[in-house]
Order: structure tokens, then C-alpha cells, then sequence
């Protein structure tokens, strides 16, 4: 019984997108969460425009993680759990740092390349919009 | 009422949503896409939300950026405009489920006018007169088929069930050329719509297209206003329209007008909306379609009538109920509108967008710019044309020809092209001045270079 539940929610989990699903019954309950794979959903601030070594004279422009959603804006997937990432944290391609609420539908937003997060720039629980940038970030050489 | 509207729509009529929330006392919320960061109707709004890049399929179709937007700012209502999520059963759904008004009719009123077949069948039972046509999909197979198309009475039109703009369609003039034309009109729906079903339906000649503007409250009450003739079109796209029309009589647009109302009974319709009719010769109307939301023509419905269709659109989706129980409304007067395009006529009407170097209104009296434009503003590539509507008013026909060729001389927008010169030498001919213009007259008298130097 307990195994077809499972397996159905398993193939309901798979034909969504949802990062998180609860099953709930009676005082037993079955929770999902998707590992973070790498998706389009991120930052436009990257990848970064090639550096000019030569031309020391005008500093790069600086980096970000931007929206790619309309909602709410977390530091953590939940009330009860630190931010996923602070100033100063180095994040592979793909892990998650932050999560905006839409619909009631928490979606976390991911590192599309490895970067050293160097500043966050919504507060916890503020509205972002789409294209706003999220957190300043430097990249990382890619064997991080 | 409504504490605060987020406008789902850009350009003009973003920007004429704005105006009526405004004087109405409420809150606005403008959403937009990168390229419209600068736009006419975010800076007038009293907040802004960007939710997309410029492809309007990730931006001003985009459903959860669009709700979430109105959740952020927390907006109690949705105006759609027209085009984009207007006439969207499931947009109406969604917003429905999140507890936010989607300023329009209900989602079955959508949806019972949006497939033409069902609406053609709604229609002949309220009473509606409908084309001759046949009952639901025809196939190019079905033996009984030519028999059909010789009952309806041939030229016969095939089109699309899905269809719209003009795809899809075919004439047939006798039956060596129907099942070809089924079969194409059903490969050209099914590549444009996904859905390659067709009807047939008798083709008038020479038609007009007369629409009534509806008005209705949630207790029933139905009102129509005067007619709007547009049959100055270019592929079922609309170029003129004025009201009233020059061929109506009163006996003839009492009749139409408590069609349009039986039409918007039926489908128990709120707020504002339009019925549309072919009108031939001899005064015979045919039911054509329903728009479930407000159109780009509302504003000679307003200058002849003097009401403001969004604020009683707005008022009306809020529950309110109309205070005024009269048809035949007053005219005040003979109101002509002429849609400015970013397209070059001379060109086959292609698409023209660019920065404008120079935008100069023409002025009063009697005339009207409903626009987003500014001098500097960058056309962009990803929506439709529309630039300005320019309408205006005079005490006949004649003076609000003269005054919108007034007007249309005043008129300057240097950097992109535009219509502006076709309707210079629309309000000149003869054809249209005598008021006998037909749904054919641009391909019949407008088409092609006016010099005849390229073919």
C-alpha cells in the first residue's frame, strides 16, 4: 500500500516542476524535495564578459544573480533554516541561494555558474521582479 | 469598489486604463517587459512590476509573473486590455482561483463566444439571425458536401474554428473548388492554431461590418449604445470606424441593437462587450462574432455618447449596476477614428519600428489622441503596430471628415513609418465620403503603390 503510494506520488513529483511535494494523511507523511539541477531559471549575470586584462583602467562591471520570477524573495527555504548562502559563500553551478515565493509555490533560484556570493541585495521577504539583480557575486574558477 | 488595478497590457490602452483608475480614485499597478522599461504607461502608473524579457510569450502572456505581480503589489483586480490574456478562459480562471477580479465578462461567457461554432449555435437559439452555414465542422470527404454548399448558396466561405486574422479562410465560387479549398483552409488552421477544423459559411458580397458596444450588470440589464461601422479594414484588421454608421436607419439599428442584446443575454454577459454583424445591402445582419472585452474602437462609442466605457467597465466588473435604462442612446454628434500604424503602406503595410525623432499632436476642437507615444520613444519589434488612435467628433459626417482631415494634416511623427498619408487619401475618395465603402474597398481602391510605379 505504502509502496504504490509512493510510487505515485514519486511519478506525480516527476511530471511537475515543483521543487518540493507533501503527502500528508492521518500522522504519517511523505516529503520529496528535488535536487537542484541547473536550469535556464538563472542569472542573467552571468556568464561574465571576457576581461579586458590589458585595459586596467576601467573596472568590470560588477556581477549578479538576477530574478528570473515575479514574487517573493527568500534567504532560506524556510522560516526555520538559515540562508542558504551569506556574503562570502563560494556556490557550485547549480546549488541553490535563494528561493522566491509565487502562486504559493516556493521555487529556488540557482547558481547557473560557480561564483563567491559578495553581497545580497534583497532583504528577506521583500518583492523582487524579473531581470532585478539578487546578489552581487564574483566568479570562481570552475574546479571549485 | 476596487482599491488597486494591475493593468496585464502595454501601450495605449494601458496608458487609457491608467486614466480612468486615476479619476476613479484607485490604485494602479502597470506590469512590462524589459523593452517597455521606459514605456508611456509605467511612468504613469503608481507602481511597476517588470515581468519578462521582450518576446510577449515570456512576459505579457506570462500568467504566474502576472499574478504574482498583482500578489506582490496586492492588487484586487486584473484589467486585461485588449489582445494578449483578454479573452484567456484559463487567465480568467487562474486570477478567479487566486481571489483577484478579472475585469470581464465570467470565464463560460468567454468561452462560449470564443469557438465560433458554439457561439453560431448559442446564437440560433437566442434568436440571433446567423449565416446561412453549416452545422458545426465540415470534412473535404463527407459525400453530402456538395449538396451543403449548394443549400447555403454559393460564393461559400470555409474558416477556420479557431480561426481569427484572417487565416484559414477560403472563397469558394462553385464546387470544382470546394473540397481543394477545405483541404487548405484545414492545413492552414491546423499550422496557425493547432486545430485544423473548418465550417463553411454563406460568403456575402459587399457586406459592412456593423458592431453594437454592449453594456451589462450582474442583475441582467443588457444596454446597447449606437453602432460603429468598420468596414474600412485591411485583411480583418481594422483601419476607420465611426459611429453612427452612414448607412443605418433608426427601424434598422433597433433591430440590430436588441439582437446585440439577446446575443449578451444568452451567454448572461457583465460589464462591456461587442457583438458584431455583417450588414448587406438590403438591411439583412448576420450575427459574426462576439468580443468579450473592451475594444480598441470603444472611444467613438464614447464621443458620441459621452460615457466613459472603462470607468463603467471597471464600475460595472466591481458588481455595480447601470444607472441609466435607456437604448437608443442620444448622439451627440458623427465621431471618426483613424488607427496610426508603425507600418509603411506603401509596402504592403510592412511593420516599421525605430525611434521617433519628432511626435507633434493635432489639437482641438473636436479631436481626440489616444497614444503612448513621446518624441524619443523606440517602436519596439515585439507587438503589434499601434501607435495612435486619432479620433474625432463633428456635428455630421462631413464636418468630422473635414475636421479628421484637419487633423490628420497636424499630425507629425518623423523617424518610423506610418499610415498617417493612407488615411490622408482615404478621407479624399470618393467612395468613402459618399459613405459606400464596403469591407472590400481597401484591397479594391487602396492596394498597391498610389504613384502605380511598382507592381
Amino acid at each position: 500500500m505504502i509502496k504504490k503510494r509512493l510510487s505515485e506520488l514519486l511519478e506525480f513529483a516527476q511530471a511537475t516542476d515543483l521543487e518540493e511535494v507533501v503527502w500528508e494523511k492521518d500522522d504519517s507523511s511523505i516529503h520529496f524535495r528535488r535536487t537542484a539541477v541547473p536550469s535556464k531559471l538563472t542569472p542573467s549575470g552571468s556568464p561574465a564578459p571576457p576581461a579586458r586584462e590589458s585595459d586596467n583602467a576601467e573596472p568590470a562591471p560588477p556581477l549578479y544573480i538576477r530574478s528570473t520570477m515575479v514574487g517573493t524573495f527568500y534567504r532560506s527555504d524556510s522560516a526555520d533554516r538559515p540562508p542558504f548562502v551569506v556574503e562570502g559563500t563560494v556556490v557550485a553551478s547549480g546549488q541553490p541561494v535563494a528561493a522566491i515565493e509565487a502562486m504559493k509555490i516556493m521555487k529556488d533560484v540557482l547558481a547557473s555558474a560557480p561564483c563567491k556570493i559578495m553581497k545580497a541585495l534583497v532583504a528577506n521577504g521583500h518583492s523582487v521582479e524579473y531581470g532585478q539583480p539578487l546578489f552581487e557575486i564574483a566568479h570562481e574558477p570552475e574546479n571549485v | 469598489m476596487f482599491k488597486k488595478i494591475l493593468i496585464a497590457n502595454r501601450g495605449e490602452i494601458a496608458v487609457r486604463i491608467i486614466r480612468a483608475c486615476r479619476e476613479m480614485g484607485i490604485k494602479t499597478v502597470a506590469v512590462h517587459s524589459e523593452p517597455d522599461r521606459s514605456s508611456r504607461h509605467v511612468q504613469l502608473a503608481d507602481e511597476s512590476v517588470c515581468i519578462g524579457p521582450g518576446p510577449a510569450t515570456e512576459s505579457y502572456l506570462n500568467i504566474p509573473n502576472i499574478i504574482s505581480a498583482a500578489e506582490i503589489s496586492g492588487s484586487d483586480a486584473i484589467h486585461p486590455g485588449y489582445g494578449f490574456l483578454a479573452e484567456n478562459t484559463y487567465f480568467a480562471d487562474v486570477c478567479e482561483s487566486c481571489h483577484i477580479r478579472f475585469i470581464g465578462p465570467s470565464k463560460e461567457a468567454i468561452e462560449k463566444m470564443g469557438d465560433k461554432a458554439a457561439a453560431r449555435e448559442t446564437m440560433r437559439k437566442a434568436g440571433v439571425p446567423i449565416i446561412p452555414g453549416s452545422d458545426g465542422c465540415v470534412s473535404a470527404d463527407d459525400p453530402e458536401l456538395p449538396k451543403l454548399a449548394k443549400k447555403i448558396g454559393y460564393p461559400v466561405i470555409v474558416k477556420a474554428v479557431a480561426g481569427g486574422g484572417g487565416k484559414g479562410m477560403r472563397v469558394v465560387l462553385s464546387e470544382e473548388a470546394l473540397v481543394p479549398a477545405i483541404q487548405m483552409a484545414q492545413s492552414e488552421a491546423k499550422a496557425a492554431f493547432g486545430n485544423g477544423d473548418v465550417y463553411l459559411e454563406k460568403y456575402l458580397e459587399q457586406p459592412r461590418h456593423i458592431e453594437f458596444q454592449i453594456v451589462a450588470d450582474h442583475k441582467g440589464r443588457v444596454v446597447y449604445l449606437p453602432e460603429r461601422e468598420c468596414s474600412i479594414q485591411r485583411r480583418h484588421q481594422k483601419l476607420i470606424e465611426e459611429s453612427p454608421s452612414p448607412a443605418m436607419d433608426s427601424s434598422t439599428r433597433r433591430k440590430m441593437g436588441k439582437a446585440a442584446r439577446r446575443a449578451a443575454e444568452a451567454v448572461d454577459y457583465v460589464t462591456v462587450g461587442t457583438v458584431e454583424f455583417l450588414l448587406d445591402r438590403k438591411n439583412n445582419f448576420y450575427f459574426l462574432e462576439m468580443n468579450t472585452r473592451i475594444q480598441v474602437e470603444h472611444t467613438v462609442t464614447e464621443m458620441v455618447t459621452g460615457l466613459d466605457l472603462v470607468k463603467e467597465q471597471i464600475r460595472l466588473a466591481a458588481g455595480e449596476r447601470i444607472d441609466y435604462d435607456r437604448d437608443d442612446y442620444p448622439l451627440l454628434g458623427h465621431a471618426i477614428e483613424c488607427r496610426i500604424n508603425a507600418e509603411d503602406p506603401e509596402h504592403d503595410f510592412r511593420p516599421s519600428p525605430g525611434t521617433l525623432t519628432q511626435v507633434i499632436l493635432p489639437g482641438p476642437p473636436g479631436v481626440r489622441v489616444d497614444t503612448h507615444i513621446y518624441p524619443g520613444y523606440t517602436v519596439p519589434t515585439y507587438y503589434d503596430s499601434l501607435l495612435a488612435k486619432l479620433i474625432v467628433i463633428g456635428d455630421n459626417r462631413e464636418q468630422a471628415i473635414r475636421r479628421m482631415q484637419r487633423a490628420l494634416g497636424e499630425f507629425v511623427i518623423d523617424g518610423v513609418k506610418t499610415t498617417l498619408p493612407l488615411f490622408g487619401k482615404i478621407m479624399q475618395h470618393e467612395v468613402f465620403r459618399k459613405g459606400e465603402a464596403y469591407t472590400d474597398f481597401i484591397a479594391k481602391y487602396m492596394s498597391g503603390p498610389p504613384n502605380g510605379t511598382e507592381k
